[in-house]
């Protein structure tokens, strides 16, 4: 065990908003986000989530591998929504590495199926 | 404000999903497979019987069958696109149960089903092929030329409304 830090803070971000997407408060683990900005105009995964939160029963949602485009960046992250009572979490898992070595693995596999 | 739509495309692996909403969103096409994992989440507005409409097109990996799609990537879908692959069998010989898996479950969403690759149709290989009921409303699409691929969005477009 490596003392002093743990291994997932930097991999970890959390977000809280409201329901209308307001962001209070982020950690900026990993994309810079303001308070203030709009959780849902951040990317069009966040934006087609919007009626589903808010309308729907669910109050917990995974979603994993999802492909985000931030800023300059392309990251594969675990998004982890909770609905509380008058706001909302989002945990963004950065797990770009493993998913692009899955992506390798992958590729290898379906594209000689393909091509047989 | 613009109506919200989200939009899923299923399908069994290497049927040209991607390449599919590459066409409509970037006006591209490659000839190189680059398998994808998870789900690309790509956006685009159109027009609508004079209203816009954003589409939210969600790009998920391939399965052999929908049950196996992560549940939760289907949630809230306003529209679904099943592709296959017209050259190979395999990708379209169990339409009959994935459409009724989508009928029990998605009862109210509207589907399209699309023959893709239709660039690769002969003299000898034609629709005609594909005379079976499943594939009646059947849109034949080529992601390589272009052919039918706006058509397709728009009419899924106009269903969701
Ligand atoms: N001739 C022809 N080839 C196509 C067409 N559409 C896709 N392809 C080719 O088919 C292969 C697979 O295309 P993709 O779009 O990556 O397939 P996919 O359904 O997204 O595959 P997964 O992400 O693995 O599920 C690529 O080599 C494409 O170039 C088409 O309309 N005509
Ligand atoms: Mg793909």
């Amino acid at each position: 065990m490596l003392s002093g830090e743990t291994i997932y803070i930097n991999k970890m971000q959390e977000i809280i908003a409201s329901f209308d997407g307001t962001v209070s408060i982020s950690n900026n683990a990993i994309y810079p986000i303001e308070p203030g900005d709009n959780i849902f105009q951040l990317h069009p995964f966040f934006q087609s989530l919007e009626l589903s939160i808010l309308n729907g029963n669910n109050i917990y949602f995974t979603f994993p591998c999802i492909n985000l485009l931030l800023g300059e960046r392309n990251y594969y992250c675990d998004v982890i929504i909770k609905k509380e009572k008058d706001f909302m979490a989002v945990l963004l898992f950065n797990y770009s590495d493993h998913y692009r070595e899955m992506q390798e693995k992958i590729q290898k596999i379906k594209g000689e199926k393909f091509k047989s | 404000m613009a109506a919200v739509k989200k939009i899923v495309l299923l399908g069994h692996f290497g049927v040209g999903k991607t390449s599919l909403v590459r066409r409509y969103i970037d006006s591209a096409f490659s000839e190189d497979y680059l398998v994808t994992v998870g789900v690309h989440v790509k956006k685009k507005e159109v027009i609508v019987n004079d209203e816009p409409v954003t589409l939210i097109i969600w790009d998920i990996e391939g399965n052999n069958s929908i049950e196996k799609a992560r549940s939760s990537y289907l949630l809230g879908t306003q529209g679904f696109i099943y592709v296959f692959d017209i050259t190979r069998q395999e990708t379209y010989e169990s339409i009959e149960e994935e459409m009724a898996f989508l009928q029990e479950h998605h009862d109210q969403v509207p589907v399209c089903l699309v023959g893709n690759k239709s660039d690769l149709f002969t003299d000898e290989f034609t629709k005609e092929f594909f005379k079976d009921p499943e594939f009646e409303s059947c849109y034949f699409t080529s992601a390589k030329t272009g052919d039918n691929v706006e058509a397709l969005f728009l009419d899924l477009a106009k269903r969701t409304l």
